[in-house]
């Protein structure tokens, strides 16, 4: 047999037109062609209207594409597989999804999901509580809970937790931090990081590039409805001329990076995250014989 | 002035009853670029709505310029000094085209066409929209939209200008533009501003910093005194501009630099 992997995710040639055929048309999407692999991190950046959210919502056949085709495990969303079933494979989290929190208690909200699966109460409850669990919020003190009366970071937790109980193999996020204070941004992404160590597949769309450099292992960058960038980290925020072309900004460690080398330090810039970078300045400076 | 004397402020009643702020007192002078800085539920959008009268202190009492913000008759002359731009910048825009936003304030006020017209040429001058006066304001693009809120605001010539998480839906470019058109229109208009925010590196760039935990001010001044001692601030939730950690975490590693480092240049320049 030939050993091969299948990616999860396929895009192949993939468009999306809005209200195609009517003077309202609008096309979000051109020409993606992209594969998500099993365990990957990915971060989806670019500015408001460039097609990130349009996009990640074919990943679990929320939207059809009009041109070209989602694949998932090598079968064409719609064609090969319905919807519904890459639907308990990738889990959609929505942009400011404890809008969407409903019931009474955190153990109803979050349990909703797997009952609908037709799943045993027993069941139900184990998933509820293991759900919790792995956004790091305790059964036993949050469970019995009204969802209304916790923080807003609190409230994200338990609306991912509502996605985990359906137990997917992939996660993908909109703007999973926004709107958090400090404390409540560095609780879902250690909640993603932990996930993903665990081998769960992430996506995540956002606007805070200090997040994406710390946490991505991959980042895609669109504009206009197409992907200018999808490297790691330190490649994509290398070219920080193109992405403040388009309105984006570099995190503050490439900055840095940029600005000392600049100012005749060497040291590579392709580092991003806070430790590498760390790692980075005091080799430079060693080299320097100043530390 | 604006004058906050021991204002405390409860949600809901009896039982239920939650006490958003709690005995806070300060003072806003003239001409101040001020940021109140705080977690989720720290009480910051409570306090801003309490600066035009939105909300009416339960204790205590909020005085614009010498007018209590209590006295019902006098409410209209306090939202006339005190503007405010809110978080969604959809929710604020009412017209169909950009200079019949800005329009609508003052025409509600009863000034006069042709003083109306001057007013919108210079309110979209001063927020750099000027090309857009005849645009659908659907068509904007996030930052641009709650520019056009900014206007609308200084159309009404207001002394103050309150900023309630005006740049925490926008993308990157438009909370930039946000924060640039702030700092122009304290130079240019002499405008006081009050950025109510979670963001630590977005605070950095205002003359004073105003901390809320729990509905009360932990700390009040400059940026470099406050962000001293980042661990104050993320007990209460706050965090720490993102240059300041790269530069603790440098200490850490037995680099020497000082302990006020707030911004990437200054960073540099200290390792320079």
């Amino acid at each position: 047999m030939l050993n091969f992997s299948i990616a999860l995710i396929e895009c192949i040639d993939l468009g999306f037109t809005y209200m195609p055929g009517t003077p309202l048309t609008s096309e979000a999407l051109k020409n993606i062609n992209l594969s998500v692999e099993e365990g990957e991190f990915i971060a989806f950046i670019g500015p408001t209207g460039s097609g990130k959210s349009t996009l990640i919502q074919h990943f679990n056949g929320l939207l059809t594409p009009t041109e070209g085709k989602a694949v998932f495990k090598g079968k064409q969303i719609g064609v090969n597989i319905h919807p519904y079933e890459v639907r308990r494979e990738v889990g959609l989290v929505f942009q400011f999804p404890e809008s969407q929190l409903f019931e009474e208690t955190v153990a109803e909200d979050v349990s909703f999901g797997p009952r609908n699966l037709g799943l045993s109460g027993e069941e139900v409850s184990e998933r509820a509580e293991e759900a919790l669990e792995l956004v790091g919020l305790s059964y036993d003190r949050f469970a019995g809970r009204s969802p209304f009366e916790l923080s807003g970071g609190e409230q994200r937790l338990v609306a991912i937790a509502g996605v985990l109980a359906m137990k997917p193999r992939m996660l993908v996020l909109d703007e999973p931090t926004s709107g958090l204070d400090a404390r409540g941004k560095a609780r879902v992404m250690r909640c993603l990081t932990e996930l993903n160590r665990d081998g769960m597949t992430i996506v995540f769309v956002s606007h805070d590039m200090d997040e994406v450099a710390e946490f991505a292992h991959r980042v895609v960058v669109l504009d206009k409805g197409r992907i200018v960038f999808d490297g790691d980290p330190g490649t994509v925020f290398s070219q920080a001329g193109v992405l403040k072309n388009i309105g984006l900004n570099i995190p503050a460690t490439t900055e840095l990076l940029v600005k000392l080398s600049g100012r005749g330090f060497d040291l590579d810039t392709g580092a991003v995250s806070l430790r590498e970078t760390v790692n980075l300045v005091c080799n430079a400076l060693k080299g320097e014989q100043r530390l | 002035m604006i004058q906050l004397k021991n204002v405390t402020y409860h949600y809901g009643k009896d039982k239920k009853k939650i006490t958003a702020l709690d005995d806070v007192s300060l003072t806003i002078k003239e001409g101040e670029f001020v940021a109140v800085l705080g977690a989720n539920g720290s009480g910051k959008s409570t306090l801003a709505r309490h600066i035009n009268g939105l909300l009416i202190p339960s204790k205590g009492e909020v005085l614009v310029d010498g007018i209590s913000t209590a006295d019902r008759e006098e409410l209209w002359k306090v939202r006339s000094l005190v503007g405010i731009v809110f978080q969604n910048p959809d929710n604020q825009i009412i017209a169909t085209s950009v200079e019949d936003d800005v329009a609508f304030g003052p025409e509600n006020l009863g000034v006069e066409p042709d003083e109306i017209r001057s007013r919108i040429r210079e309110a979209l001058a001063a927020v750099d929209m000027a090309d857009y006066a005849k645009r659908e304001p659907h068509l904007l693009s996030g930052g641009q939209k709650q520019r056009v809120a900014v206007a609308a605001s200084l159309a009404m010539h207001p002394k103050y200008l309150v900023f309630d998480e005006a740049t925490s839906m926008l993308d990157p470019r438009g909370s930039a533009e946000i924060i640039a058109t702030i700092k122009k229109l304290k130079g240019d208009l002499g405008i006081t501003a009050i950025h109510i925010t979670h963001i630590a590196d977005e605070a950095v760039l205002a003359d004073r910093v105003i901390v809320l935990s729990g509905g009360a001010v932990v700390r009040d001044g400059p940026p470099h005194a406050i962000f001293s001692d980042i661990r104050a601030l993320m007990a209460v939730g706050v965090g720490a501009p993102r240059a300041r950690l790269i530069a603790e975490e440098l200490i850490r590693a037995g680099v020497k630099l000082p302990g006020t480092i707030l911004t990437v240049d200054e960073l540099v320049e200290a390792l320079c």
